[in-house]
């Protein structure tokens, strides 16, 4: 959503449905054009059936979300470059998992795990559980609200484990930051002895309220605790900032970028000359995620190993996934694969 | 039914305005555009309109006061509370959004604004 946009909700939904002749005429035309395939049921609203054959081709066309390799740090983690949301609209779970999407953000707040995931081995992806007396309006000293929130999502979603205890927005300044010795690090340890979260990490946020977010993250890179860490990354995101972000992966830590529309989409529309070089004309979602997935360090490789974003249909779905997704890669001529 | 999104360096960025030059804003009409935007979403089966209501719900938890209400006027650029008036618009909005999210995200939130009814009730 660009800033001052004018956002004319009734045109959003002007919609009418679609005969199943219309729907495969369309979605013939669709698959032996170019273009992208939601692009041709715009204004339509299709039924479960007809969405569900849609999907089908749309992932085909897509292909493969590429997976990175992270460190040891984080067990060699085999992450794809997109991750999946909680809350994302409940029609898209099926589509990313058969694009390969294996890691949920925000898993602990499901009130019941999508179908999608529930028919899959718990070992075949990843979550992680936003914890939340690190976040504004809690108490980040408050090792029981930390350790039961933990506890109350594991009996409720049935996961059996978290991959990952990410500390919701993280900490605004470094004295509760604490070099680590902190509430959450210690509700961390004995989740893990118990055996019930793997890695610690954090979604640390930025802005009004905390101090500086490159002090932010180097202290908690110096601290050696963190293994991942979700951060504001976007077109917008500053070289100090970015400096920050790739010393961090240098010292191990999985980076996963997050805010790259709501943070960079306005800077973004308005360079012409940069979604042409993203092979992303017109399409802001898809330049933006191919901006942040394609930043290398001093080093030549990618230091922000994969991106979250909302997406809440099959059009923002295709836009989105399609900027790293292998065959729309190829096609444009890009890869995302990390070597 | 439309609205202006504030700029992303405003201190409620991304916020909705009636119009391009307003500043100071009602959260109980946001609250009630964003309920209007999630019933919309259920009609037509596209949710793709909720995604900046999801940001102004993100906002809202970490705003909630104590007493479980927001500030009714505020100013989005400044982010100055204009009055003392207090709102729980809010939470009627979060309830709904955790519902079609499938989330239980915003229940922490929603339950404080019940329970400040409740204890004025009760008061």
């Amino acid at each position: 959503m660009q800033q001052d946009e004018r956002i004319d909700l009734a045109a959003q939904n002007a919609r009418r449905n679609l005969t199943r002749r219309e729907f495969v005429r369309k979605l013939g035309v669709a698959t032996g054009s170019a273009g992208m395939i939601t692009a041709a049921f715009t204004g339509c609203t299709l039924s479960t059936s007809q969405r569900a054959e849609a999907s089908e081709a749309m992932v085909d066309a897509l292909g493969k979300v590429p997976k990175v390799k992270c460190s040891k740090r984080l067990g060699g983690m085999e992450m794809s470059r997109i991750i999946i949301c909680q809350d994302w609209a409940g029609d898209l779970f099926d589509p990313a998992v058969a694009a390969g999407m294996n890691f949920v953000h925000k898993a602990g707040y499901f009130r019941t795990v999508p179908e999608a995931l529930k028919k899959l081995p718990r070992e075949s992806y990843y979550v992680d559980t936003t914890v939340d007396n690190t976040s504004p309006g809690h108490d980040p000293t408050n090792f029981d609200e930390a350790y039961n929130q933990v506890k109350s999502e594991l009996d409720r979603t049935g996961l059996k484990y978290f991959d990952v205890f990410r500390a919701h927005y993280g900490w605004n300044t470094l004295n509760s930051f604490n070099k680590g010795d902190n509430a959450s690090y210690r509700a961390f340890e004995k989740l893990k002895k118990e055996g019930l979260v793997k890695y610690f990490g954090v979604s640390q946020h930025t802005g009004g309220g905390y101090e500086k977010y490159a002090d932010m993250l180097n202290a908690q890179i110096d601290s050696g605790l963190i293994h991942t860490m979700q951060l504001w990354i976007s077109y917008n995101t500053s070289a100090e900032e970015l400096a920050a972000m790739e010393k961090a992966h240098n010292a191990g830590i999985n980076i996963i970028a997050m805010k790259v529309y709501a943070h960079g989409s306005g800077k973004m529309r308005g360079d012409a000359a940069k979604l042409t070089e993203l092979k992303s004309d017109g399409m802001v979602g898809r330049a933006g995620l191919r901006y942040v997935l394609g930043l290398k360090g001093a080093n030549g490789k990618p230091f922000v190993d994969a991106a979250v974003t909302n997406l809440r249909n099959f059009n923002m779905f295709e836009e989105n996934v399609g900027s790293v997704a292998a065959k729309v890669a190829m096609a444009d001529g890009l890869s995302y694969h990390v070597a | 039914m439309e609205y202006f999104a504030a700029p992303v360096e405003w201190y409620w960025e991304l916020f909705p305005r009636q119009t391009e030059v307003e500043e100071v804003v009602d959260l109980g009409w946001v609250a009630r555009l964003s309920v209007s935007i999630i019933e919309r979403a259920k009609q037509s089966g596209d949710s793709g309109p909720i995604g900046p209501a999801m940001h102004w719900a993100h906002r809202f938890v970490i705003t909630q006061g104590v007493d479980g209400a927001w500030p009714a006027k505020v100013n989005l650029r400044t982010g100055e509370v204009v009055d003392s008036t207090r709102t729980l618009g809010p939470a009627d909005f979060l309830e709904k959004l955790g519902d079609i999210l499938n989330s239980s995200e915003f229940d922490r939130a929603v339950t404080r604004a019940r329970e400040s009814i409740c204890s004025a009730e009760a008061g």
